[in-house]
C-alpha cells in the first residue's frame, strides 16, 4: 500500500456541489399540503381551534340561555340552526361543544400518547419477564372493545370531562404500546444503538433520546388518527348519558337530546352528528397527510 | 511496554435450535499500551464476537461468555455486571469502539454535533457548549471541512467516508486507552478506506492509544500492524509480530490467506473447502480437512493453545509443535 496524500477537504468540496442542501420543513409542509383533502382537513380543524379559543365572541347566545317561548323553533334568522326542546340556540351550543370535543381529542391522546410510549419503551427494550407481562397485560386490554373499556371506567369514575378523558384514555393504550414496544424492537437491532452500548450510554438515555426521538413518526400519526377516535367515543359515551354531564355542551350528548325530535326538527340531531363526523374525517385526513410527509423514505427527497 | 488489556481463555457460545455454537473457544491474548494489534480471519470465526465479548456488548440470551478474564487496567472486565455503573465507564471512556457499518452506526433522528457532545457528557460532565467546541476540534482533526457548520447536520446528510471519520472522532473523544475497530473500513470503498486507515493510524500515533483492527484484509493489517493475531474457527490458530507471520508463516492457514492476498498479474490460490461448524465440542484441529499439510499426528492429538514458537511468535500448528519436538 502507497502512501495516500489526497487532500480530503478537495474531495468533499465536490460533493458538497452535487448534493443540495434540502430544506427538511420546507419539503415537509409541501408534501402535508400536496393533497387538496389535507388542506381542506386542517382547514376543519382550524376553524375548531379558533371557535373554541373564541366560543363567547363567536356565538350569537348563551348555550344555556333558555327561551322557553321558543322551544324546538325551525332555522330562521335570529336562530340559524333553529334552537333545541328547552330553546336553547342549537348553533351557539356547536360552537361551545367544540371546547369539550377539543379538550378529550387533545387531552387524551396526549395523556395516553405519553403514557403509553413510556410503557411500549419499557417493554420493548425490556426482554425476558417484564416484556412478557406488559406484552400480554396489553393483549388482554386488547381483547376488550375499546368502547366497552370505556363505559367501564366511566360508569365506575361517573361522567364529568375528567372521567370521560380518564376512560378514553384507558381505551386508547393499548394501541400506543403495542405501536411503540413493536417500533422499539425492531430499532434496537440498529448498529447505532450497539454503538451506543458501546460508548457507554445507559438504558434509560438510550431508551429516551435514541429510540424514542426514532418512533416519532408514526407516533404523531397514530396521534392524529386517535384524536377523531377520542372525540367519537367521547360522543358515544355523552350518548349513552355515562359522559359529559348534561348543561355542558358536547356534541354526543345533544345527539342524544335531539334524537327523540327527530322527525320534528331532525336538525337538532343532524348537525351536532355531522360536526362530530367532520371533526373525525378532518383529524383522519391530517394524520393521513402527515404519514405521507413523514415517511423516512422520502426524506431528503425534492 | 506496559500492558493494557490481557484475555485470558476467554469463551463464548450461543444457544441455538441446532446446538451450541462455540463461537470463541478459549482464547488468550494481550495488549500493550500504543501498539496496533491486527485480529485477522474469515467470515464467522469470531473476530468481532472475541472483541464484543470483551466489552460484554454480545446479546445474552442467546449468547454467553462461558469463562475467561479481560484484565483491564487490573480490572476483570467480565466480571462487572452488565449494567453495571463501573463497566459503562469503560465503554467509551477507557476503551471505544468503531463498527463497520458507517451508514447505520449513527443515529439517524440526531444532529452529529448532539450525537458526538453525548459522549463528553456522559462520561466527563463537560458543559454543552464546551463539549461542542471539542466536538468541532475533534471534527476538524479528523478532516471534515468546515466543522463548523457541518456539526449541525443530520447523518444522512453525509457521505459513508465522512460519517465513518465522525465515528474515528467519536470514537477519540474522551482519550481512550485502546480503540477496537471492528472492520471499520470494509464498507468503503478502496481510496476512501485507504484515507480513513491513515487517519486512524495519525490519530492513534498522536493520543498513544492502543488500537485493535479487526479485518480479513492482511494487506491493511501488513501496513499498520506491529503484531498479528489469526483466528480460525472461535481460536487464535497464529500470532506473532508482521515480519514473523510474513517470513515464517507456521500455520497452514495462515499460508493459506496469503496466497489469497491479491496481486496485480498473478492468479489468487483460494483455500478449499468451508470453514467448519462451530456447532459442539471439538478437539481436533478445526482446520484439518482443508489442510494442505495435514499429517496423521492431526487426527490423534488434541489442539490446545498456541505453543510459543521464539520471539512472540506462537501457533497452534500440531505439525510444527511436534516436529519441533516440542
Amino acid at each position: 500500500m502507497t502512501e495516500l496524500k489526497s487532500d480530503p477537504a478537495a474531495v468533499f468540496a465536490v460533493e458538497d456541489d452535487l448534493l443540495p442542501p434540502v430544506n427538511e420543513t420546507r419539503r415537509f409542509f409541501r408534501v402535508l399540503f400536496s393533497r387538496k383533502i389535507v388542506v381542506f382537513g386542517a382547514a376543519i380543524i382550524f376553524i375548531t381551534i379558533v371557535c373554541a379559543l373564541f366560543a363567547n365572541g363567536i356565538a350569537p347566545f348563551e348555550p344555556n340561555k333558555q327561551d322557553l317561548k321558543n322551544v324546538l323553533a325551525a332555522p330562521d334568522f335570529t336562530h340559524w340552526l333553529g334552537t333545541d326542546a328547552i330553546g336553547r340556540d342549537l348553533l351557539s351550543r356547536i360552537i361551545h361543544g367544540t371546547r369539550v370535543a377539543l379538550l378529550i381529542g387533545v387531552g387524551t391522546v396526549v395523556i395516553s400518547a405519553i403514557l403509553g410510549s413510556v410503557i411500549g419503551l419499557v417493554a420493548g427494550y425490556a426482554s425476558g419477564f417484564l416484556q412478557a407481562i406488559i406484552m400480554r397485560a396489553t393483549d388482554a386490554l386488547m381483547a376488550l372493545p375499546p368502547i366497552m373499556l370505556a363505559l367501564l371506567i366511566s360508569a365506575i369514575l361517573g361522567g364529568g370531562v375528567r372521567g370521560v378523558m380518564i376512560a378514553v384514555a384507558v381505551s386508547l393504550l393499548p394501541g400506543y404500546i403495542r405501536l411503540i414496544a413493536g417500533q422499539v424492537l425492531s430499532l434496537k437491532e440498529n448498529d447505532y444503538i450497539m454503538a451506543e452500548r458501546s460508548m457507554g450510554a445507559s438504558r434509560t438515555r438510550i431508551m429516551f433520546r435514541h429510540l424514542l426521538p426514532n418512533c416519532m413518526s408514526p407516533l404523531i400519526v397514530q396521534m392524529t388518527m386517535m384524536m377523531g377516535l377520542a372525540i367519537l367515543t367521547e360522543a358515544s359515551l355523552s350518548f349513552l348519558s355515562l359522559g359529559i354531564i348534561p348543561p355542558t355542551p358536547a356534541w354526543g350528548a345533544m345527539v342524544y337530546d335531539g334524537y327523540r325530535f327527530l322527525l320534528r326538527n331532525p336538525l337538532l340531531s343532524i348537525a351536532p352528528g355531522l360536526s362530530i363526523m367532520l371533526l373525525v374525517f378532518a383529524f383522519n385526513m391530517v394524520g393521513d397527510g402527515l404519514r405521507d410527509a413523514l415517511d423516512p423514505r422520502l426524506r431528503g427527497a425534492l | 511496554m506496559d500492558e493494557l488489556l490481557r484475555v485470558e481463555n476467554l469463551h463464548t457460545v450461543f444457544r441455538t435450535d441446532r446446538g451450541v455454537v462455540h463461537a470463541v473457544r478459549d482464547i488468550s491474548y494481550e495488549i500493550n499500551e500504543s501498539e496496533i494489534i491486527g485480529l485477522v480471519g474469515e467470515s464467522g470465526c469470531g473476530k468481532s464476537i472475541s472483541q464484543m465479548s470483551v466489552l460484554q456488548l454480545i446479546p445474552t440470551p442467546p449468547g454467553k461468555i462461558v469463562s475467561g478474564k479481560a484484565l483491564f487496567d487490573g480490572v476483570d472486565l467480565l466480571k462487572l455486571g452488565k449494567h453495571s455503573d463501573e463497566l459503562s465507564g469503560i465503554r467509551g471512556e477507557k476503551i471505544s469502539m468503531i463498527f463497520q457499518e458507517p451508514m447505520t452506526s449513527l443515529n439517524p433522528a440526531m444532529t452529529i454535533a448532539k450525537q458526538m457532545s453525548e459522549v463528553l457528557i456522559v462520561h466527563l460532565n463537560t458543559q454543552k457548549r464546551e463539549a461542542r467546541e471539542r466536538c468541532v476540534d475533534m471534527l476538524a482533526q479528523v478532516g471534515i471541512p468546515d466543522p463548523g457548520n457541518r456539526i449541525d447536520d443530520y447523518p444522512h446528510q453525509l457521505s459513508g467516508g465522512m460519517r465513518q471519520r465522525v465515528m474515528v472522532g467519536m470514537a477519540m473523544l474522551c482519550n481512550p486507552k485502546l480503540i477496537i475497530a471492528d472492520e471499520a473500513t470494509t464498507a468503503l470503498d478502496a481510496t476512501i478506506q485507504a484515507q480513513l486507515l491513515e487517519l486512524m493510524y495519525e490519530m492513534v500515533r498522536r493520543y498513544k492509544t492502543a488500537l485493535v483492527l479487526v479485518t480479513h484484509n492482511l494487506g491493511v493489517v501488513a501496513r499498520y500492524a506491529q503484531r498479528i493475531n489469526v483466528m480460525y474457527a472461535g481460536r487464535i490458530v497464529e500470532s506473532g509480530t508482521v515480519r514473523e507471520i510474513w517470513n515464517e508463516t507456521a500455520h497452514p492457514y495462515t499460508k493459506g490467506l496469503l496466497k489469497c492476498m491479491p496481486k496485480l498479474g498473478t492468479a489468487l490460490t483460494p483455500i478449499h473447502g468451508k470453514p467448519p461448524s462451530l456447532i459442539g465440542e471439538s478437539v481436533l484441529c478445526p482446520f484439518r480437512p482443508r489442510c494442505e499439510e495435514r499429517i496423521a499426528l492431526c487426527d490423534e492429538l488434541p489442539v490446545g493453545a498456541p505453543t510459543h514458537l521464539g520471539g512472540s511468535h506462537s501457533t497452534a500448528c500440531i505439525r510444527v509443535t511436534e516436529g519441533k519436538g516440542l
